[in-house]
């Protein structure tokens, strides 16, 4: 049996054996229930393709944006962890069940490690970091006035008059103000994010669960308080988001993000998307990409818009991005960010700076920060959902590696 | 919002109507694993076009038709003829994108059975030996005591109807085995390799009877994965798809547990299915160069085959190919050209003509997974394609 217990010993997917051998030995086989779990995520993040079904991102047949590489040793930079300790990069990366890390200073690789197997082509789950790919594909079509953020959504979505998004804009759904009631519980077994989970074919479905993403947006009816009025994490809001997108396009979500994103930015690889029973791609968690080109996306938003020498996102949209409302920002997700916001998708480190975050669980990170030129991307398989001491750990050794670029240590 | 009507799904997506977009969408529907390709390679085929849509055979209605003709209303997807290095002739249904990989069905036995030529040429595996030295776990099944060569030329004895339409009987667990269909009890999902080792003999002999079971091509693949020691999809990858100077990633279906459909589950574009049939044709060696299939394997597919076993079995195979013979999953038709070709249901193909220097890859979602009339009908479409080209 892999172990279970032992959050200390972080093992390798081939240390525990998981879904090694021809056949798979009984205690090497991912539960399908459990897949994004301890110990099986640890394989699964990076082997989606593997159990679930998926879509192709297409990368275009352009040449790929090359990233310079302007290699730091950055493996034994002494930070802070959360509890206080001191650590090394090295140390953490390896303590924290990460799966790759890379970081760009001034548009060049200056350290990238890959590790649990993954590889430069292993496409890993982005999980919520996906909900910041479909926004920042919201943001293009902004600027080619297909999409109006002040726009009721029922503009879009006329059925959705029938739902508690009666009323809200596009606005509240970027920034997730809507004021619908979406619990967003990842351990309970009933929750509105369970059955999200069902929805999209990511776990096997119980009882009347609905069969795909849009049937569960329309049972959503209760609106428990004003659109607008404070910030709450609410998973399929994304969705609704992407359904918007593609009823104002008129275009598959998988093709849109291929035509406006990575194929224009020069993705090395295509991406992936899991799509439900009806082949909608899951824009709430479903992406998959290669680290690098996480990193490229990053580098898009750094350079206010610009990548692989185009304008591909508007300014506007990454100025506006940079200015979330604290005012509507408040507990628990002041735990991890006490001065954060969230506008267009992304989470704004400090509402004070510039920097701002695409965050999945289980420790998927994207930091993009203009005034350091910093673009760091870490995916992780951790044992926990959420963990705000692994997170304010995550943000303790960016602004180390931040400051040791930046010439200030 | 979606348009249930028109959506394929695990349920439906073997079924006409819904098959003719699921064949090239196969990934959003079963999980699947990358066969990696290199898109830098070298385009190994240069255009060459001719209209040859006016040559004329008799079409599965037994009247005349002309190729022209035929594509359309053999629900064809893509038709590629190459004729040396060069194509003579690409047609694509136009809801299809070519740069999609489509389902090959049975068409990745002979795939497969190609690895099978590089791992015995390499001494990983003893076509004459039996399966279990490979795979320990098959004792007391119907592959405990047949040898690999057995399970190559599909003459396993075996207790297993190929009965693509029962929705009930050891065809339909299989198929859920595979991941192909819904599960039918949620709470106890099968396995493919748990459901080839609980399959039994019917008592007669191996080695006599052509009979043509698909979990005979799954075993192979298991096998080829223990003495590879990697996944088959990284097997193939490394072994044919990157030698041959394949451009375009393929995918292959896999199981819960990963294993992966050796029988029927691969999706490769036309192109690099023709770029794999010119090597064929080519003796095992790729347009670039590169001997990437030993040319003794290629050459056994060719010469051998044993002609009884051919007879002895299923009547609808003698009577598809009445001059045929069937060697390590490959079809030799016996004409006067030395036609070879692999064959998945629903209407895939790869035909090769030596003596014409061609080869055909078509790509189809016909409504029935075998359809005698139009199964005929395309053999000779084929052949009148080559005797105009020769």
């Amino acid at each position: 049996m892999p172990d279970r217990t032992d959050k200390t010993a972080v093992k390798t997917a081939h240390d525990l054996g998981i879904m090694r051998g021809a056949p798979v030995p009984p205690t090497g086989r991912v539960p399908f229930q459990d897949w994004d779990r301890a110990p099986w995520n640890r394989w699964t993040f990076q082997h989606i393709r593997e159990i679930l079904p998926t879509t192709e991102v297409w990368r275009g047949s352009g040449p790929v944006w090359q990233l310079p590489g302007a290699p730091r040793n950055l493996d034994d930079l002494s930070f802070a962890a959360d509890s206080g300790d001191e650590t090394t990069i090295a140390q953490w990366l390896n303590d924290d069940f990460t799966d790759g890390f890379i970081v760009l200073h001034r548009g060049s690789i200056v350290f990238e490690r890959y590790m649990n197997g993954m590889t430069e082509r292993s496409l890993h789950l982005s999980q919520s970091m996906a909900k910041s790919v479909t926004g920042t594909v919201a943001g293009i079509l902004v600027g080619q006035g297909l999409l109006d953020p002040d726009c009721p959504v029922t503009e879009y979505l006329p059925e959705l008059k029938r739902t508690a998004w009666n009323g809200a804009t596009l606005r509240h759904v970027l920034d997730m103000t809507s004021g619908v009631r979406y619990v967003e519980d990842y351990e309970a077994l009933d929750s509105d994010m369970a059955i999200t989970d069902m929805a999209a074919g990511w776990k096997p479905r119980r009882g009347r669960a609905p069969t795909c993403i849009w049937d569960q947006i329309m049972t959503l009816k209760t609106r428990e308080r004003v659109h607008g009025a404070s910030f709450e994490y609410k998973t399929i809001e994304a969705d609704v988001l992407a359904y918007c997108m593609i009823r104002a396009t008129g275009t598959g979500l998988a093709e849109l993000f291929s035509r406006e994103l990575w194929a224009p930015m020069g993705a090395e690889e295509s991406a992936c998307m899991t799509v439900d029973s009806t082949g909608y791609p899951l824009a709430d968690a479903g992406f998959n990409a290669t680290l690098r080109d996480y990193a490229r996306f990053g580098l898009v938003h750094l350079n206010g818009g610009i990548g692989n020498g185009r304008r591909i996102l508007p300014l506007e949209w990454v100025e506006d991005t940079r200015k979330g409302d604290p005012a509507l920002f408040n507990a628990p997700y002041t735990d991890t960010l006490p001065n954060g916001a969230y506008r267009n998708t992304f989470w704004v480190e400090d509402h004070r700076r510039q920097a701002y975050m695409a965050i999945g669980v289980f420790g998927q990170f994207i930091y993009v920060d203009p005034e350091e030129e910093l673009v760091a991307v870490k995916l992780s398989s951790w044992p926990e959902f959420l963990s705000p001491p692994r997170a304010r750990t995550f943000l303790n050794a960016v602004h180390g590696i931040a400051a040791r670029l930046g010439g200030t240590t | 919002m979606p348009d249930l009507a028109q959506q394929y799904t695990l349920a439906n997506w073997r079924t006409a109507p819904f098959n003719r977009r699921a064949f090239h969408h196969v990934r959003e529907i079963v999980p699947t694993a990358e066969i990696a390709a290199d898109r830098n390679a070298p385009a190994p085929f240069t255009a060459a076009p001719r209209d040859i849509t006016g040559i004329a055979f008799e079409g599965a209605g037994g009247v005349e038709t002309t190729l022209g003709r035929f594509l359309p209303d053999g629900f064809t997807d893509a038709l590629i003829v190459l004729q040396g290095k060069q194509i003579i002739c690409e047609w694509y249904d136009e809801d299809y994108d070519p740069a999609f990989p489509h389902i090959v069905f049975s068409v990745s036995k002979s795939i497969t059975s190609c690895l099978a030529g590089i791992m015995a040429d390499q001494g990983l595996i003893d076509p004459d030996a039996p399966a279990v030295r490979y795979i320990p776990e098959a004792e007391g099944s119907a592959y405990g005591d047949c040898t690999v060569r057995h399970i190559l030329d599909m003459t396993v004895d075996i207790d297993f109807e190929e009965s693509y339409l029962d929705p009930d009987g050891a065809f339909a667990r299989y198929r859920e085995a595979t991941g192909w269909n819904p599960l039918r009890d949620p709470a106890n999902p099968p396995d493919l390799r748990s459901f080839l080792v609980s399959l039994g003999r019917t008592g007669k002999p191996h080695g006599e009877t052509f009979r043509y079971i698909s979990p005979n091509s799954d075993f192979l693949g298991w096998l080829l994965e223990r003495v590879g020691g990697k996944p088959l999809a990284e097997l193939l990858s490394a072994h044919i798809w990157r030698p041959m100077g394949a451009r375009d990633a393929a995918y292959i279906t896999v199981d819960r547990l990963g294993a992966p459909r050796t029988a029927g589950g691969i999706c490769t574009t036309a192109h690099d299915l023709a770029l794999f049939g010119a090597m064929m044709r080519d003796g095992g060696k790729a347009p670039n160069g590169r001997q990437v299939v030993p040319a003794g394997w290629v050459a056994d597919i060719r010469n051998n085959g044993d002609r009884q076993a051919w007879l002895n079995g299923d009547p609808g195979f003698s009577s598809l190919l009445p001059d045929g013979r069937y060697r390590s999953k490959w079809y030799q038709t016996g004409n006067r050209h030395g036609a070879f070709c692999a064959i998945g249901i629903h209407g895939q193909w790869i035909y090769v003509d030596p003596a014409a220097d061609a080869v055909i890859v078509k790509l189809s979602a016909q409504p029935e997974p075998l359809d005698d009339l139009l199964d005929k009908a395309n053999l000779r479409a084929f052949d009148a394609i080559c005797r105009a080209l020769k």
